[in-house]
């Protein structure tokens, strides 16, 4: 195993510039293929992405990786425990760790998942729906403009898959787009979600697209998922991406401006130029439609 | 401004994916909710069994799924980084009794064990403090590695298995555990109490004649300079293990 040298591995050089990551892939880092991500360098992503309650306040070996590693590749945060959707206060103290890691890490998009993940007071580290009611909405959207004033950014969230509706007084779309409207934040697409939700929930996948406010998409994530019973399918982060959710990527990029577009791969994690042929199909598709759309 | 109705509708599916008793009825599809709880639990479940291996080994299936359930059900997790939930764990454990209530006598000793192995070797880089390689160890004030824990338990459990462990083997045991500074690597290491306490009298920026002073009045050291001869010998072997950084500046 090589250890990496000490220090920041040329993040001075990434820090504070603004890098185009606009119709640009990356990839979900995980520690699973960390030394082999910095080693074999058969893995090119334009940019990586991870959750920072993973790397927030850790330190030793992994930091060292992790150093190294945004280094040499743009940051961008996909969050888990923020729990926008939750009941429960705002964690300040951990907003404010967050907001320090994001300037650090000089981090352009942080994005979180519309839904909740503390309950109670407990943290439950999944993420559960919240039910489509309109003072969800309120109270949801208020938690965004909070966490963005907060952050002096505007933050991103994510359109989830959800294996239940809960109580609902609407539809989905309508959900996401009232407080995508009502919060001013933008919209990380998960297409895979697109797939799932509408198979698990029974409507048209394009439609539904059309229904969200398209113009606030700022960054898209692409992954695969399971099909564990004959109405259901669970979205795993495990599997490769089938050619439906590719088909279904292709359409949905013709209606939104160029953004940066991730493979999340959490389990059962194939060889690494296989993840690279699933980055390269992705990059093949977005340079297909938008450099000749916005060259 | 969320009405109780909402908050009560997200209370229940959050209390069912820790308990598994479902109190919602029509408000979610009873088929698929399950999943809920199964991905959930999953995490938690997961996330412990890496972090105790030795102890989910030798703890049998029942034991464990209880353990992992009622911790999940009745504790509020703090933390919203996954990976420090088995430290909470422990804590739970300690604090609801688990040795005396599973007759399990070195429970808490093996838990703690390894939770700080992990916890050391995540925890956030500390201050190298300023220090020369060269010094003298009857006058200079040696500098230690700051991340390290000393552990005291009453059983052998880092180098004993836990089918080996039993009333023979209780005593009082001093784990050094630390984490090399340039590869990130824990190691550890079985000490004396004379050690432990050598170490603690460092931290206070002692020199080894004035602790050697000190500790005389626990041990009654029959000759100082044996004494002393004895502890430098053992941090001379530290320095080669990377515990000891060198001398203060």
């Amino acid at each position: 195993m090589k250890i990496p040298s000490v220090g920041n591995g040329g993040r001075d050089f990434l820090f504070n510039r603004k890098i185009m990551l606009n119709g640009k892939t990356g990839i979900g880092f995980r520690k699973d293929f960390a030394e082999e991500f910095l080693n074999e360098k058969i893995l090119k992503p334009h940019f990586i992405e991870v959750a920072p309650e993973n790397w927030i306040d850790m330190g030793g070996y992994w930091k060292k990786i992790f150093d190294k590693v945004t280094g040499q590749t743009p940051l961008l945060c996909h969050g888990l425990s923020l729990s926008i959707g939750s009941p429960d206060e705002l964690d300040w103290e951990f907003l404010k760790k967050l907001k320090l890691f994001l300037k650090q890490y000089n981090v352009q998009i942080y994005s979180e998942h519309l839904s909740y993940a503390k309950c109670d007071n407990a943290h439950l580290y999944d993420l559960l729906p919240i039910p489509f009611t309109d003072d969800a909405v309120k109270h949801t959207a208020n938690r965004i403009k909070q966490v963005q004033d907060f952050l002096e950014r505007k933050i991103a969230i994510e359109n989830v898959s959800y294996y239940t509706p809960v109580a609902p007084q609407m539809d989905e779309p309508t959900f996401i787009s009232a407080i995508a409207n009502e919060a001013d934040c933008n919209l990380l697409l998960d297409v895979n979600n697109i797939y799932v939700n509408a198979f698990n929930h029974k409507y048209i996948a394009k439609e539904f697209l059309h229904k969200l406010p398209l113009e606030r998409v700022a960054y898209i994530h692409m992954a695969g998922h399971l099909q564990v019973d004959e109405d259901l399918i669970i979205d795993t982060h495990g599997e490769n991406i089938i050619d439906p959710v590719f088909d279904l990527f292709e359409y949905t990029i013709q209606h939104v401006k160029p953004v940066p577009v991730l493979l999340e791969r959490d389990f059962n994690i194939p060889e690494l130029n296989e993840l690279q042929g699933e980055l390269n199909r992705l990059q093949k598709i977005c340079d297909k439609a938008w450099i000749k759309e916005h060259a | 401004m969320l009405k109780t109705e909402t908050k009560n509708l997200q209370s229940k599916l959050a209390d069912y994916c820790r308990t598994g008793e479902l109190t919602l009825t029509t408000e979610v599809n009873q088929k698929h909710v399950k999943h809920y709880r199964r991905l959930v639990y999953n995490i938690i479940d997961d996330i412990l069994e890496s972090a105790f291996p030795v102890f989910f080994e030798f703890a049998s299936d029942e034991m464990w799924d209880e353990m992992v359930n009622t911790f999940f059900s009745k504790h509020n997790c703090r933390t919203p980084h996954v990976w420090k939930v088995p430290g909470e764990f422990y804590e739970y454990a300690c604090k609801e009794n688990w040795k005396e209530k599973h007759k399990i006598p070195f429970l808490e000793d093996l838990l703690l064990f390894e939770w700080i192995e992990m916890d050391i070797h995540t925890m956030k880089d500390e201050t190298i403090p300023a220090y020369k390689k060269e010094g003298d160890w009857n006058k200079s004030i040696v500098i230690l590695n700051p991340e390290y824990r000393i552990l005291t338990t009453q059983y052998p459990v880092h180098t004993t298995p836990p089918v080996y462990l039993n009333e023979k083997t209780k005593g009082q045991y001093f784990i050094l555990i630390y984490r090399l500074p340039e590869t990130g690597s824990i190691q550890f290491l079985d000490i004396s109490v004379l050690y432990a306490l050598t170490i603690e009298k460092i931290e206070e920026e002692k020199t080894i004649p004035a602790l050697v002073d000190e500790l005389q009045t626990i041990f009654n050291f029959p000759d100082k300079t044996e004494a002393q001869n004895h502890i430098i010998s053992f941090l001379e072997d530290l320095t080669q293990k990377g515990f000891v950084l060198g001398f203060k500046n």
